[in-house]
């Protein structure tokens, strides 16, 4: 991910004030909390459960057929940010998982191995099939099959061809529609118990694209000076929704269209990005930054830049 | 006397007049040649053909050679490199073959190289694809997405255009137009270059005392710059030496040996093993060469291409980088032990490296469902201390004479 930053100096440094949530926040919380209620409930609700990742996800498919989506990858990170995650990789490596490996897939199976409590608080389902969209970081595909020896439910792998040159080609393209059609959406229909319903995934398709218009609308706005957003800390809530269980759903339409009405409203104040301490304004620097944040300190990383 | 405290015997390559010493130390020299004189020499006896490098684990060499191209595999600096620059270009948490293979780079050693393939192992290897294409503009480098879908009809065709691509591109920059005729010699050349590693391999695993893993290991490298041909001959003249030797069984454990499949140990890392009393009869060292198991199947009359192509499908060898769908993981490893007549495993990964990493707490799980004993090391290519490995090799080597191996 390679997103803007803006830093400028608090209006009010003295107080700290605990800042005010805008309304999308808010929404983005709720929608949250209901996922996980559902999630909480699925077994009883007789409703399938995908685990899968965050790049390249088929969370419109998972919807269209009815099934619901876990993302471990996520719940890593909000292990992080909740300061879980020592004992949770402390657990896996116990396990004999290497010290010199990807904390989130430690992360992820101390988790497990703790109980399986997710960032809201109550247990996870286990997973009724594992969709592996496999998009080029390789820790995906060994982190399935550690899953697959843990839940030993079946795994669906599709293999998303690297752009070397940034290039895609008709055979790249080919190969991911042929997986799909032969061998992914078979799977997943086998473990729904339906057959897809091509008309319920164009209209979930569509909902994906109004969603990522108004996201991108709020990345544009960075371009504004002062920027109203700070497209690397506050980013990360930004595409929490469409990078996780909401591709596709009205909701997500609903949240991006509020989130870029607040951001616009912003910009029309000449007022920058929010911070934990509220909102900033004098932007100072313009910075680009590559790579995740350090979750386990996120407000105190992203204070580094906002104080 | 526990096995670590006793004199090890000379190995057979430290006996007088031994019949495969001059050919160990050919082998050796080739091994060692960083600035590739080996590749020197066929591109000066052959004008205008194009010198192809590629890192590990797979590519299909017997392509690259029937474009009239000479692959040549390449392993990293090993510990006969210092890294200055290389190092520069790292985070300092990933594994050390992209850092030394930079170096080198960065110091001319592989000017003569036309090109690079970087084979999807993982994501490094991966992304120095791109960096080899910012650094060396003006050379051809590629990456070679080898498919994680084994169906014919989907990872199959995709992977056959991926080798039609690279022939094209290959073509484009001097190489051979891809013929069926010269990829069936080609793959005929590199079926009997992999006969006569399996027939070194079965005598590893007969009789280890005759050939040392390491001598083995030193042999197949040495390959890595050589035509298939020319290797497979002095593979069949290793053989024909070894066969002369004098040497007598030792009372060493038997050990298969996991996770060196890309980053190499150095060559004394293996000797220190064995003189920790460990016959290595089996190993991931170099799996390139072995990466396909048993011949490339050529048909009367068939595709040649489509055999390259099926073999990579179906003949694959597990391995961590390879994704091994509704198979159960470890069962390919505990066969291994079983038909080697194995005691035990060395899982010796490099540090940093994701897919042996990743894989080992499986296969770990796999072996000890079935009673089989193991122990664990990390290594880096320029490791320079063995004792600890030395003691901890000797001890696993100890408890599994003392308290029995695989049953």
């Amino acid at each position: 991910m390679s997103v803007k930053i803006s830093n400028a100096r608090k209006v009010a440094s003295t107080a700290a004030p605990k800042a005010e949530k805008d309304q999308s926040q808010k929404r983005q919380k709720r929608m949250i909390a209901e996922h996980f209620k559902k999630l909480e409930t699925s077994k009883e609700d007789g409703r399938k459960v995908v685990y899968t990742f965050v790049p390249g996800n088929l969370t419109e498919l998972i919807g269209s057929l009815g099934m619901l989506p876990v993302l471990p990858e996520i719940n890593a990170l909000q292990s992080g940010m909740r300061k879980r995650s020592g004992d949770y990789i402390a657990e896996a490596e116990k396990s004999g998982h290497s010290e010199d490996v990807c904390t989130y897939v430690k992360c992820d199976i101390g988790m497990l191995k703790s109980g399986n409590i997710g960032p809201t608080g109550t247990r996870l389902p286990e997973p009724d099939l594992l969709l592996l969209s496999y998009t080029g970081c390789f820790t995906f595909m060994k982190w399935f099959e550690l899953l697959r020896e843990e839940y030993g439910c079946p795994v669906v792998m599709l293999h998303v061809p690297y752009q070397a040159n940034g290039v895609i080609t008709r055979e790249m393209r080919s190969y991911v529609v042929d997986q799909l059609e032969k061998e992914v959406i078979p799977a997943m229909e086998k473990i729904a118990g339906g057959k897809l319903d091509m008309d319920d995934l164009a209209r979930r398709m569509e909902l994906s694209a109004q969603a990522e218009d108004d996201l991108v609308a709020v990345w544009e706005s960075a371009k504004h000076r002062p920027s109203p957003i700070d497209g690397y800390f506050g980013g990360v809530y930004y595409i929490g929704p469409i990078f996780s269980a909401f591709r596709g759903t009205e909701d997500a339409v609903a949240y991006y269209r509020e989130l870029l009405g607040e951001v616009e409203a912003r910009m029309a104040r000449g007022e920058g990005p929010m911070s934990p301490d509220g909102p900033m304004s004098e932007e100072k620097y313009r910075l680009v930054v590559e790579g995740p944040p350090n979750w386990t300190s996120f407000t105190d990383f992203w204070r580094m830049f906002s104080k | 006397m526990l096995r670590s405290l006793v004199t090890t015997p000379a190995e057979p390559s430290e006996q007088a007049a031994d019949p495969a010493a001059t050919l160990l130390s050919q082998a050796t020299a080739l091994v060692e040649d960083q600035g590739l004189k080996a590749v020197a020499e066929w591109k000066a006896r052959h004008p205008g053909g194009l010198a192809i490098g590629h890192m590990p684990i797979y590519v299909p060499r017997p392509l690259i050679e029937a474009l009239g191209c000479l692959p040549v595999a390449i392993y990293g600096g090993g510990d006969q490199v210092d890294i200055i620059r290389g190092d520069s270009y790292f985070q300092s948490y990933i594994c050390h073959i992209p850092r030394s293979t930079i170096e080198l780079g960065l110091a001319g050693s592989y000017d003569i190289l036309d090109g690079m393939l970087f084979p999807s192992i993982c994501d490094v290897i991966r992304n120095m694809s791109g960096m080899w294409q910012l650094l060396f503009p003006d050379r051809y480098a590629a990456y070679v997405d080898l498919p994680q879908n084994f169906s014919p009809e989907v990872g199959g065709k995709f992977y056959r255009h991926e080798l039609e691509r690279i022939a094209s591109e290959l073509a484009k920059r001097g190489a051979l137009t891809l013929d069926p005729a010269a990829l069936r010699r080609s793959i005929e050349a590199e079926n009997k270059r992999r006969e006569a590693i399996a027939r070194i391999d079965e005598v590893r695993r007969t009789e280890p005392w005759r050939v040392r893993a390491s001598e083995a290991y030193v042999m197949v490298r040495a390959g890595g710059q050589l035509p298939a041909a020319e290797h497979t001959a002095m593979l069949e003249e290793f053989l024909e030496k070894v066969g002369e030797r004098e040497s007598r069984p030792m009372d060493n454990v038997r050990v298969v040996l996991v996770g060196s499949f890309c980053e190499q140990p150095p060559i004394d890392l293996i000797r220190t093993l064995e003189k920790a009393g460990c016959d290595i009869i089996d190993d991931d060292f170099l799996l390139g060469f072995r990466f396909i198991e048993g011949a490339i199947p050529l048909e009367e009359g068939g595709d040649p291409l489509e055999a390259l192509v099926r073999a990579y499908l179906e003949r694959g060898v597990a391995t961590a980088s390879r994704y091994i769908g509704e198979e159960e993981k470890g069962a390919a490893l505990v066969e291994k032990v079983r038909h080697c007549s194995a005691d035990g495993v060395v899982f010796a990964a490099a540090s940093f490296c994701d897919p042996a990493l990743l894989d080992q707490p499986m296969l770990e799980a796999a072996l000890d469902k079935a009673a089989i004993p193991f122990t664990s090391f990390k290594f880096a290519e320029n490791t320079g201390q063995f004792q600890v490995i030395r003691e901890q090799a000797g001890a696993f080597s100890d408890s599994v004479k003392l308290w029995g191996a695989t049953k």
